[in-house]
């Protein structure tokens, strides 16, 4: 008779947690949002580095007239194209360099003069040109964000300098970034000025322009070129921010699109 | 001149030509080790014999065991694949969920094995307190893999990489 008990109430508890576990599960599947720009994210990370060229460069072909198309109709479109949802958008440059920067973005650190900015053609799509003249300058996009994915196309060849992600940046002594600089990632964050550093590695590139991410979940941190993961760093969850390019260094730095992903909680 | 020496056998030439690293032929052991542990702990109360209570803390003790290995090839595999972003949250609570239910299994089989040693679970109320810790590990594990489950068929992460 006692076993029966025990065994009734150990049954009964144990069922209860697996309950408990699976309506969990089931929870967070319906409350889960459902990602269009994935397809998206595709196309700009097949082949950065892996020698998928073609591929890629039909990729952003198409992404670049979709974009164009938004952008006539709205000068510089952050967030056009049908495979944009609320979680995701993509800017892409388009019409005149000082108007497209003022418009979308705003510094956090330095001015529009420190980056020179012009619209160029390249590969038959129109990139923004930015020229530094050495003096740190950090254009964000005007809308803050928490849990974040970044993801820039950009040629730094002709620069000279660190070119950084960055994100949760309050202002310019407060930011989280992924940096390059000399076939060197370092993912790290600046507090009151001072900067701690989570991860740095080498990377490499076989081609010019880079697909460089960023991500920033809970309290993950991660830095990417292409597919391959450099960096992985772990910090204390920082206050939303504003998400950008900052430059420090001289030459030129080119942007063929800034994408940046709402990262839910699943 | 360091010369390193090659490695008798090449772990990743082991692998099946469709699993893009250890991690997924792992995991399973943690899960079912643990579950087959608390169903032992679950036969032990009802049926207190030596060999029930030997085979618990075997279970136990294999399953944090198994944790500690599936946990360290996760932290490498979690490094290897690509993660699109709409996965880095999943991948994110993955990686917590890994870590609190690898502390979970390492203390409790450890507090297990003490229990058995002082011969504790005699009394039926230090026992029930074991089994139902035993089983909230259940719930860890449930947690974790509901995570790695979403990584890999919901953001399709480490498949055709």
């Amino acid at each position: 008779m006692k076993h029966l008990k025990t065994t009734i109430y150990s049954m009964t508890i144990l069922a209860a947690l697996v309950l408990v576990s699976c309506s969990q599960g089931k929870k967070s599947e319906s409350g889960g949002h459902q990602h269009e720009g994935t397809e998206m994210e595709g196309h700009h990370d097949d082949g950065d580095t892996d020698g998928a060229a073609h591929e890629h460069g039909d990729a952003e072909e198409e992404g670049g007239h979709e974009h164009g198309d938004a952008g006539e109709e709205g000068g510089h479109e952050h967030g056009g194209g049908e495979a944009n949802s609320e979680m995701s958008s993509i800017w892409t440059p388009s019409g005149e360099g000082v108007e497209a920067i003022q418009s979308d973005f705003h510094f956090v650190t330095g001015s529009i003069d420190n980056i020179n900015p012009e619209i160029v053609e390249a590969d038959g799509q129109s990139v923004l040109k930015l020229t530094a003249d050495g003096t740190p300058a950090a254009f964000v996009f005007h809308k803050s964000y928490g849990n974040i994915g970044m993801a820039v196309r950009v040629n730094i060849t002709g620069f000279k300098g660190t070119t950084k992600l960055v994100h949760h940046a309050q202002n310019a002594n407060n930011y989280e970034f992924v940096s390059i600089n000399d076939g060197k990632m370092r993912l790290g964050r600046v507090v009151e000025g001072e900067e701690k550093i989570f991860d740095e590695a080498d990377y490499s590139a076989d081609d010019q322009w880079i697909n460089l991410r960023a991500s920033a979940a809970g309290t993950h941190y991660k830095g990417y070129i292409g597919n391959k993961m450099v960096t992985h760093g772990h910090g204390d969850q920082m206050k939303d921010g504003y998400v950008g390019i900052m430059l420090e260094g001289t030459g030129e730095v080119q942007v063929k699109s800034i994408e940046t992903a709402i990262l839910e909680d699943e | 001149m360091v010369v390193l020496k090659k490695p008798l056998i090449d772990m990743e030439s082991l692998l099946p030509e469709w699993a893009p690293n250890v991690h997924p032929l792992i995991i399973h052991f943690p899960i079912a080790l643990w579950l087959v542990a608390v169903f032992f702990n679950l036969l032990s109360l009802l049926r207190p014999e030596e060999w029930i209570r030997h085979t618990t803390l075997a279970m136990y003790g294999m399953g944090a065991l198994s944790a500690v290995v599936a946990f360290f090839s996760g932290k490498q595999a979690m490094d290897d694949v690509y993660v699109p972003f709409q996965g880095e949250m999943a991948a994110s609570s993955h990686s917590d969920w890994g870590h609190y239910t690898l502390y979970f299994f390492i203390g409790y089989a450890l507090l297990h094995g003490f229990v058995y040693w002082k011969k504790l679970d005699s009394k039926k109320i230090v026992a029930i307190v074991m089994f139902v810790l035993g089983t909230m590990g259940m719930g860890l594990v449930a947690n974790t893999a509901d995570m790695g489950g979403k990584l890999v068929y919901k953001h399709g992460v480490g498949v055709n990489q």
